[in-house]
């Protein structure tokens, strides 16, 4: 049976707890989060950044945001293992897009670094595949927020769609009818790239 | 539904490695007789694949702890309390964290049942020095901002945040203060707010109830 979409609320006593915690600024609920999370948090970074001490530097960041902004998270809202690992997925695409508009400006700054190649440099391919993997998760972070609950369940925690679909609080054929929807729109933005000037804000 | 059909809905979900093993079970058979099916399995697969994207480089990360202190450095965490002072230890980091999104808020839950609102008006009738600046201010919220003016003050979130670095610092005197007093205290600013505004306080009950909860709790300890 498919729903309206509209996910059911869901109590999810656990979060909401450890929520009010960090709110009366309780050290260990924080440990707690970090304790239960941060693996997931790393791992959706290095995904993107591809590069770990970028990574390490995105863990800090969602870590740090939640301690010190823990309203921005609504426990009524969603659990905050998605919430995380959205908000991840958010930063770590903002710091590969800033260090790509860096590299390009050390570029035009200083014609003598393009004698200098990569520090890794890869085959071609490898290349080519880095820049479809940036596109893809640029455009994964801008899949509506209901479509992006299921995928970041199912492919970076690693949920079958039915968990995903207890965890969200939704009927199992509507988690894998967004799995489908993500993943063709996905699919579709390789088949049609966005113009690039119009992705670099050029 | 055909067996194509079901085999057709589980796809993005095979691709992404996200079926139940009996599930993924019934997928290579089909891809083998289907072909439809198998391109866009081919296809959604390789969108996953790219998604995967290539190993990454560089070294490892370095040691967990450094996120942990880069967050505290960021909010430095509530200070430990005795027993008895928790509850308002908690009140007062719980609106710190809420001042800065406050605005539209107001009926958050801060402390146990205290929304903001409730939340603040224990808080001032524990600072009676206060009391002047914050009537206007809560009275102000709580009227969806009709108050603006009394007195000749203007109510913004300056004041707000003016207001909540005294509360925090009010934290200790108040801790110490005795059960009678707090009581009192929320009487005495009732009736302040009272003659101050001209208006029946409507909210009474609430502030008076907050501060006999808080003084049972600083009896008890």
């Amino acid at each position: 049976m498919e729903s309206t979409g509209t996910s059911s609320p869901v109590r999810r006593p656990a979060d909401a707890e450890l929520h009010r915690r960090l709110v009366y600024g309780d050290e260990s609920a924080l440990a707690e989060v970090y304790r239960a999370y941060g693996d997931l948090v790393r791992r959706v970074a290095v995904r993107v950044t591809r590069t770990p001490a970028a990574a390490e530097d995105v863990a800090q960041e969602v870590f740090a945001q939640l301690w010190s902004r823990p309203y921005a998270y609504d426990p009524d809202r969603g659990g905050l293992r998605t919430w995380l690992s959205m908000l991840a997925h958010r930063r770590a695409v903002d710091w590969v897009r800033s260090e790509a508009r860096h590299r390009k400006d050390a570029r035009a700054d200083d014609s003598a670094l393009h004698a200098i190649p990569d520090a890794a440099p890869g085959p071609d391919q490898t290349v080519v595949d880095r820049e479809r993997s940036l596109l893809l998760h640029s455009a994964l972070a801008e899949l509506p927020q209901p479509q992006r609950e299921v995928v970041h369940l199912a492919y970076f925690a690693g949920r079958t769609y039915r968990q995903a679909a207890v965890e969200l609080g939704i009927p199992e054929g509507t988690a894998k009818t967004r799995l489908r929807t993500a993943l063709r729109s996905l699919a579709e933005t390789l088949a049609d790239p966005p113009d690039p000037a119009l992705e670099r804000g050029a | 539904m055909t067996e194509h059909d079901g085999v057709r809905d589980l796809l993005a979900a095979w691709a992404f490695g996200a079926l139940p093993p009996d599930e993924e079970a019934a997928v290579p058979g089909h891809l083998a007789v289907c072909e439809s099916c198998a391109a866009e399995a081919a296809r959604l697969r390789e969108t996953v694949r790219l998604l995967d994207g290539p190993a990454p480089n560089g070294a490892h990360a370095p040691p967990a702890a450094d996120v942990l202190s880069a967050a505290l450095r960021a909010r430095p965490p509530a200070p430990r309390v005795a027993v008895h002072a928790a509850p308002y230890a908690a009140a007062v980091a719980g609106l710190k964290a809420l001042l800065p999104e406050a605005e539209g808020r107001w009926s958050t839950p801060v402390v146990h049942d205290w929304d903001v609102h409730a939340t603040v008006a224990h808080l001032l009738a524990a600072d009676e020095r206060r009391v002047r600046t914050l009537v206007v201010l809560t009275v102000g919220r709580n009227d969806g901002g009709s108050a603006r003016g009394i007195g000749g003050n203007q109510l913004n979130c300056g004041c707000a945040l003016c207001g909540q670095r005294r509360w925090a610092t009010r934290n200790d005197c108040c801790c110490q203060s005795n059960s009678a007093k707090t009581i009192h205290g929320s009487e005495w600013l009732v009736q302040r707010w009272e003659i101050f505004t001209g208006r029946k306080c409507t909210f009474r009950s609430s502030v008076v109830e907050v501060a006999k909860t808080n003084a049972r709790r600083m009896h008890r300890s």
